[in-house]
């Protein structure tokens, strides 16, 4: 693990790996074991729903979906919970990976070694994105279990379909985070600026549902790419998975040469 | 002569405020051990990490071994030890683990560790976050001489190390040195820099004063002198004597600053009866205060 930088970030994060894996583990199974009571009573709500007269239930969106496995499951993880951990995991380590270092000054005899400095940059940026790949497999894994255990009733592919587009959408702004710490190596910058531009563009996809003026702006939010509830129900778009892709390699991009340009350490 | 493995030519860094360096121009020759003396905040730091290329000159070249440290910085620091002024490691790790990371890193086995922390006393089982100041800067020397590099950059390698740590740091540097190994040390301690260097570069406030042989800089330096006498003399006969200035004689005790040597002024005084001689290895300040004064004469 200490042959090069990309091993020796991944070893640095074993410990967190496995809290975190622990972490997302147990809200899985806390969520999903409510599934099976939530449907009886669920049950009951529809029939309260049905018999509610049709002007009523438009004021509330015509549609209410408890009784889905795919609506239980955005409703309680994939619409925020999920992404919103892996978020928090991927931009800690974006922030850290080279900003913190760079503060701390531990940074300072790795660039002193003969490895370019794009290479150690991309090395710990490929130890952030396998780093927040394998919380995704371990959330993947822990609800097709789930799924399968709780009768939830979501195909594994489906669920893998979300988990993936949390995972892309953690990654882009965990390489945000990335991006301002190696372009300015100030970590609690790199952390405000990516968990402001995650909380406004939430906020944005939200609203333009709701507010008109906002509807053609919805395209510049992320989250607009993830759409947990239509993959859920229909499965993923590879439109969108392009979109938070490229995101991520843009931003990956620009990230390494920013750093591969500027004063280190002053 | 062969190439230079430093050369520095009108190298300029601009910071904010008012740091940095100003149109340092030096070249340091193979195998030759290399003093960059001037106090904290000269800017000794600053020229040092554009040789490693963690910064970028404002304007100026710096090549090392003939090559830009900006597009050829892994061909320079793969031939470079180097040892920050400001050395950090990582807390968490075992002084054996970052060590052998770090020599993976540079490509060679890491051989000669043991020999090397075993001459340093140092610990490379514990987690470096447990060790003292002057056992990390253990490790940091151990890097830095590994694998014999052909040169080595030390920013300060002995700044708030004890005595005896510190003589290890002269040795190893005599070592390298004496296998033809090229050394560049950065130092505001003057004995230090006497005691290893050939030649020395003089910085202070960004601008090199001078580059000199170490025997030179002596020869220029000035001197503060007392001698107690067991009469009473007169500043007179002190006065007009080569090299010797500022001379005060009261109540049988001469003070004077002297330009080089003393012998002048100890011929002199050797004509009474002479109690004492305090005489005051010169310091910093009083090298730079030299440089000035030669600076202002024509």
């Amino acid at each position: 693990m200490l042959r090069n930088v990309f091993l020796k970030t991944l070893r640095d994060r074993r410990r967190g790996l496995i809290g975190w894996s622990l972490g997302l583990v147990a809200l899985v199974i806390f969520s999903l074991a409510l599934y099976p009571s939530v449907r009886d009573s669920a049950e009951d709500l529809t029939k309260l729903t049905e018999s509610l007269p049709e002007e009523i239930l438009a004021l509330v969106g015509g549609e209410i979906d408890f009784v889905s496995g795919a609506g239980f499951l955005n409703s309680r993880l994939f619409a925020f919970m999920g992404p919103l951990l892996l978020m928090v995991f991927a931009i800690g380590f974006g922030a850290r990976t080279i900003a913190g270092e760079e503060q701390e000054g531990t940074l300072e005899l790795v660039l002193a070694t003969p490895r370019p400095r794009r290479s150690i940059a991309a090395q710990k940026l490929g130890a952030l994105l396998v780093a927040v790949s394998v919380l995704g497999l371990v959330l993947w894994a822990a609800l097709a279990w789930g799924s399968e255990t709780w009768d939830v009733g979501v195909p594994a592919t489906r669920i893998g379909g979300a988990v993936l587009g949390s995972v892309l959408l953690a990654l882009t702004f965990g390489t945000l985070a990335f991006l301002v710490g190696c372009a300015t190596g100030r970590r609690a910058l790199a952390s405000v600026i990516a968990t402001v531009a995650a909380v406004v563009t939430y906020l944005l996809s939200a609203y333009s549902t709701l507010v008109d003026s906002l509807r053609p702006w919805r395209y510049a939010s992320p989250w607009y790419y993830y759409d947990s509830a239509g993959v859920l129900r229909e499965g993923l778009q590879p439109g969108n998975v392009l979109v938070l892709l490229g995101l991520v390699v843009l931003l990956s991009t620009v990230a390494i040469l920013s750093f591969d340009r500027r004063d280190v350490g002053v | 002569m062969n190439a230079p493995v430093i050369r520095t030519t009108d190298l300029k860094k601009a910071y904010g405020r008012n740091r940095g360096i100003v149109d340092v121009s030096m070249e340091v020759h193979p195998g030759e051990v290399f003093g960059f003396l001037g106090p904290n905040g000269a800017g000794k730091t600053t020229t040092i990490r554009i040789l490693m290329d963690l910064i970028r000159p404002t304007r100026g070249s710096a090549q090392v071994f003939g090559l830009d440290p900006r597009a050829e910085g892994p061909d320079i620091r793969r031939r470079t030890g180097y040892l920050p002024g400001e050395l950090e490691l990582y807390e968490h790790m075992r002084g054996e683990d970052l060590v052998r990371f770090l020599a993976n890193l540079r490509g060679h086995d890491g051989g000669d560790v043991p020999e090397l922390a075993d001459r340093l006393d140092a610990d490379l089982s514990r987690r470096i976050g447990e060790l003292s100041k002057g056992n990390k800067q253990k490790i940091g020397l151990i890097q830095a001489f590994m694998g014999r590099p052909e040169l080595l950059i030390l920013d300060e390698p002995t700044a708030g190390l004890d005595p005896l740590v510190q003589h290890e740091v002269h040795s190893l540097v005599s070592i390298a040195s004496g296998e033809g190994r090229t050394v560049f040390l950065s130092s505001h301690n003057l004995p230090e820099v006497e005691a290893l260097c050939d030649r020395v570069a003089i910085i202070r406030e960004g601008r090199l004063l001078a580059v000199e042989q170490i025997d030179s800089l002596k020869a220029r330096a000035l001197r503060k002198l007392e001698i107690h006498f067991g009469t009473a003399v007169s500043a007179t006969e002190f006065e007009g004597l080569p090299g010797v200035r500022d001379v005060v004689a009261r109540d049988g005790v001469l003070r004077c600053t002297v330009v080089g040597d003393i012998d002048a002024v100890v011929k002199a005084a050797a004509r009474y009866r002479v109690v004492n001689v305090v005489s005051n290895d010169p310091s910093l300040e009083e090298i730079f205060l030299a440089f000035y004064e030669g600076s202002r004469a024509p």
